[in-house]
């Protein structure tokens, strides 16, 4: 949709209220909106909002096969959804340049800044890892959507526990969060952005702009820091003329938010194992809108009278198989030639009585040789089909045509006539052989 | 005050002797049936519904704050948060002829009048009445313009309305307000405009009038710095 | 292997400090309006810059220049076969870097309603890929006659156990070093791009800066010989 556009007049109030250290929000150039953090009933979801900012986090993981570059590392997926319900300038479905940048910044800050211990998260090398997904969905934007969206992934990842399993000889067995309690990531540590706004050819900071002034400033840029006093990002969002003592300048502001912030999710998430472990019912995220608003809960409840229902019994079985990988089968030589052979043996077969009915009494093959060589042709193919298990169980094995009293000079001559069509088939067999 | 939802049929004892039937009421046969919720107005034979919006759609004779957009050939291109631009004509402004054009930029806004709303066609604008008079039309210079609520806007300019004019007792100040929900607002320094901004955007929910003073007065008294 | 031995030498036998040889080439394609192959060691690219022509629709703004980027690294340019040589996410990220960086170079408020394209192309990349691109692209412009506010050069800088080193390789680029690529317009205290890879600690900080800032000003003594001599070579078609 389209947005109006920012009026001269907008934008020489605001430069000029920021120059002389004024801002609409009442707050001074370098103070932070206040930051609101809170995690859901379901373990692995938060929500952050910053001023005006709503953004929420969820975090999932499933099994998943690794890379074969890093057989025994767990893969971090990052998902962003930028919507029009945040922003009506955003598109629908598709992920601006806006969108690009804030996947990218996460996948940064998350990933390659190396916050999660990834080869915890390997089940079985080479077969079988953990994917983490977290999904970001921006609900409302007004500035500092970096900040609120690292916070609120953070937080999620942070509460996320993952199910418990162990490794049997031939499969994984995963318990629920009923049999074994689930086990939590394992994060080093906590990177947080900040997002800082120049102005003035970089000689002003504005902390934590709003979308109005964003779009006032001269360019803005983005520090996450974490406890450790370590710079894990820096990422220049706009265009801008920085000197290097403005930069160092910014980070140290960066780093002091970080450890504040740092404090604030550490609390949350131990108050709701707190609250866990006392076996209270977790709010979630009801404690996000106020009560004022009028809703269903306040109404008195009205009786419903159910029919009785028989509790069956709880299924007992919660364990979830995961199918085994067996050993010593090679798929390819057991399925595909089998296939084929015989689908070539059937239309060959087939042709070859046509031919005889149509060339009408001459007899090339009388029914007992074309039996006794078909049987032979299934000797051959059940060779086959043995040698591929032969290779590996190392075993001797014999085939021998069951049911046929005639022993094998009698069959040779009988071959011979048929020379011609057996050659056929075996050059075709050792053809699709080759 | 009685509130309608969308879908009652109204039966005030007021309204039957009614001659104009307002915004968000539509006739059906007999029946006046509603379409918008909002609260029941009623005025000398004009029954209306007082709405709750932030979307405006043009009607004629609505006085709004455009901004200027683009310059194409004989018109300005103008921005009045509708769906689709509206324009304005360069010979109707005060003044204004063939040699003499007026002097906008892009970014800029003005006071006009919305005088052809014709459907399937941008809206037209105007910056002065029929007898080529200004009345107050035209560029507005400076100050600062935000957006509210259109019901907001109408409240603000009824005369019954204190909210003006208890600030008027503490500030300096010149505003103009636009039917299409933008409110452009002057004063001396930078530091008023913003305690006027914070003012006009928390009164929308207050109705007394002692509230409505004492959050002039904090307002007032604020440091705006933080 | 360390990335510094104990004498104090680097894997290719260069000191910390110490950047890689430059050569270059302007001019090269005839259609562009400005062209540029730079080599800084191994790290071979290739930059060609069209424009001011007149913007599409949807990029064009109405007070100034828009300038699009598109950075792509060949098939063959890495250790291994890249598949897609542009459109992958690190491609589109250091695109919009350098597109931003450019913006605040060049004088953009000379071209309203117009774009300038830059292409850039690594052709073999090995190490600060990024640095090569900013360094040919500010040559492409120069010869290009486009107005800048000066010429950008650019560097990329780690650190190890507290000593900085410049103009890393491929081989140094490892997933644990720090490293800070740093673009300065001529050279000053003006830093245009600045981007951090792996995690910092803040005492570093200043130290790697100031050796990426010595670096940008070194590497833009270079940059800077290598276009007057192009003007020089230029001069008699100028009419001296």
């Amino acid at each position: 949709m389209r947005v109006p556009p920012l009026t001269t007049c907008e934008k020489e109030v605001i430069l000029e209220a920021l120059k002389s250290g004024k801002r609409f929000d009442f707050r001074g150039l370098e103070e932070f909106r206040g930051v609101k953090l809170v995690v859901g009933s379901e373990i692995g979801t938060a929500i952050c909002t910053i001023g005006n900012t709503k953004v929420i986090a969820a975090v999932s993981a499933q099994i998943a096969e690794p890379s074969s570059m890093r057989p025994h590392k767990g893969v971090i997926i990052i998902d962003v959804d930028l919507s029009p319900m945040a922003n009506v300038s955003n598109e629908h479905d598709r992920l601006g340049s806006k969108g690009m940048e804030l996947i990218r910044l996460l996948e940064l800050i998350i990933r390659d800044s190396r916050c999660i211990d990834v080869e915890s998260l390997c089940i079985r090398a080479g077969k079988e890892i953990w994917k983490v997904r977290v999904d970001v969905r921006i609900l409302d934007e007004d500035g500092s959507l970096l900040d609120c969206a690292c916070l609120a992934a953070i937080t999620a990842l942070q509460h996320f526990k993952r199910p418990n399993v162990t490794l049997e000889p031939h499969h994984t067995l995963i318990y629920s969060e009923y049999e074994k309690a689930p086990v939590p990531l394992n994060i080093y540590h906590m990177p947080i952005c900040t997002t800082i706004g120049l102005l003035d050819k970089g000689q002003m900071v504005v902390i934590d702009p709003t979308e109005k002034e964003a779009a006032c400033l001269d360019g803005s840029i983005v520090v996450a820091c974490n406890k450790r006093r370590e710079v894990c990002a820096l990422h220049q969002s706009t265009n801008l003329v920085l000197s290097t003592k403005q930069i160092e300048r910014c980070v140290k502001l960066a780093m002091s938010r970080a450890e504040a912030l740092t404090a604030v999710v550490s609390d949350v998430i131990k108050q709701d194992q707190r609250e866990r472990s006392a076996f209270k019912r977790p709010d979630g995220f009801s404690i996000t809108t106020p009560s004022l608003i009028l809703t269903s809960g306040t109404a008195a409840a009205r009786q419903i009278n159910a029919p009785r229902i028989q509790h069956g019994r709880e299924p007992e079985e919660k364990m979830l198989y995961q199918p085994s990988v067996i050993v010593n089968e090679n798929p390819l030589s057991v399925g595909s030639v089998k296939q084929e052979e015989v689908d070539e043996d059937a239309l060959i077969a087939e042709q070859l009585s046509i031919i005889q009915n149509s060339v009408g009494g001459v007899a090339v093959s009388d029914p007992q040789s074309s039996g006794v060589s078909k049987r032979k042709k299934e000797k051959e193919m059940v060779d086959d089909l043995l040698d591929g298990i032969c290779d590996s169980e190392e075993e001797e094995v014999k085939t021998e045509i069951l049911g046929s009293s005639e022993p094998m000079e009698v069959v040779l001559p009988v071959v011979e006539q048929q020379k011609d069509e057996e050659d056929v088939t075996s050059w075709r067999k050792k053809k699709k052989k080759v | 005050m009685a509130v309608y939802l969308p879908g009652d049929v109204i039966n005030e004892p007021s309204s039957s002797d009614s001659s104009i039937i307002g915004y968000g009421i539509n006739l059906r046969g007999e029946k006046k049936v509603v379409t918008q919720p909002g609260a029941f107005r009623s005025d000398e034979g004009k029954i209306w519904l007082s709405v709750h919006s932030k979307r405006y759609i043009p009607q004629e004779g609505d006085r709004v704050i455009a901004i200027v957009t683009s310059k194409t050939g004989d018109f300005f291109r103008l921005d009045i948060g509708t769906a689709e631009y509206a324009m304005i004509s360069f010979t109707n402004f005060e003044g204004a002829t063939k040699r003499n054009r007026p002097n906008l930029k892009t970014g800029d806004i003005i006071y006009a009048t919305v005088f052809d709303t014709t459907p399937r066609t941008e809206a037209e604008l105007t910056c002065v009445d029929d007898e080529k008079r200004a009345r107050g039309m035209g560029q507005l210079n400076g100050g600062y313009m935000f957006k509210v609520s259109l019901n907001h806007c109408r409240r603000l300019i009824n005369p019954s309305c204190e909210i003006l004019q208890t600030m008027g007792k503490f500030f300096k100040f010149e505003i103009t307000v636009g039917m299409n929900g933008r409110i452009w607002v002057n004063a001396p320094t930078t530091e008023e405009i913003i305690k006027i901004h914070d003012v006009i955007n928390k009164s929308e929910f207050i109705t007394g009038e002692d509230e409505l003073i004492s959050l002039v007065q904090h307002s007032y008294t604020r440091s705006v710095s933080g | 292997m360390s990335i510094i031995s104990e004498h104090g030498f680097r894997m290719d036998g260069r000191r910390p400090a110490q950047i890689r040889n430059i050569n270059t080439r302007l001019g090269l394609n005839r259609n562009a309006e400005g062209s540029c192959y730079l080599e800084h060691g191994n790290t071979k690219v290739l930059c060609a810059v069209y424009g001011p022509y007149e913007s599409k629709a949807s990029k064009r703004l109405e007070d100034r220049c828009a300038i699009v980027c598109q950075y792509s690294t060949t098939t063959f340019s890495g250790l291994e076969r890249k598949n897609r040589p542009r459109g992958d996410r690190k491609s589109t990220e250091i695109s919009r870097l350098l597109e931003k960086a450019f913006e605040s170079v060049i004088l953009t408020e000379s071209f309203p309603r117009s774009q300038i394209d830059i292409f850039c192309e690594v052709i073999q990349g090995d190490g600060s890929n990024l640095a090569a691109c900013v360094n040919a692209t500010s040559l492409a412009l120069a010869d290009a006659g486009i107005p800048m506010k000066g010429i950008a050069s650019a560097a990329t800088c780690g650190i190890v156990e507290t000593k900085p080193i410049v103009d890393l390789t491929s081989r140094e680029e490892t997933d644990l070093l720090p490293r800070v690529t740093l673009a300065t317009i001529c050279g000053r205290d003006e830093v245009i791009l600045v981007e951090l890879q792996n995690r910092l600690h803040i005492d570093h900080l200043s130290v790697v800066m100031d050796a990426a800032k010595a670096t940008c000003a070194d590497v833009y003594e270079c940059l800077a010989v290598v276009a007057q001599q192009h003007l020089k070579a230029c001069a008699p078609i100028l009419g001296n």
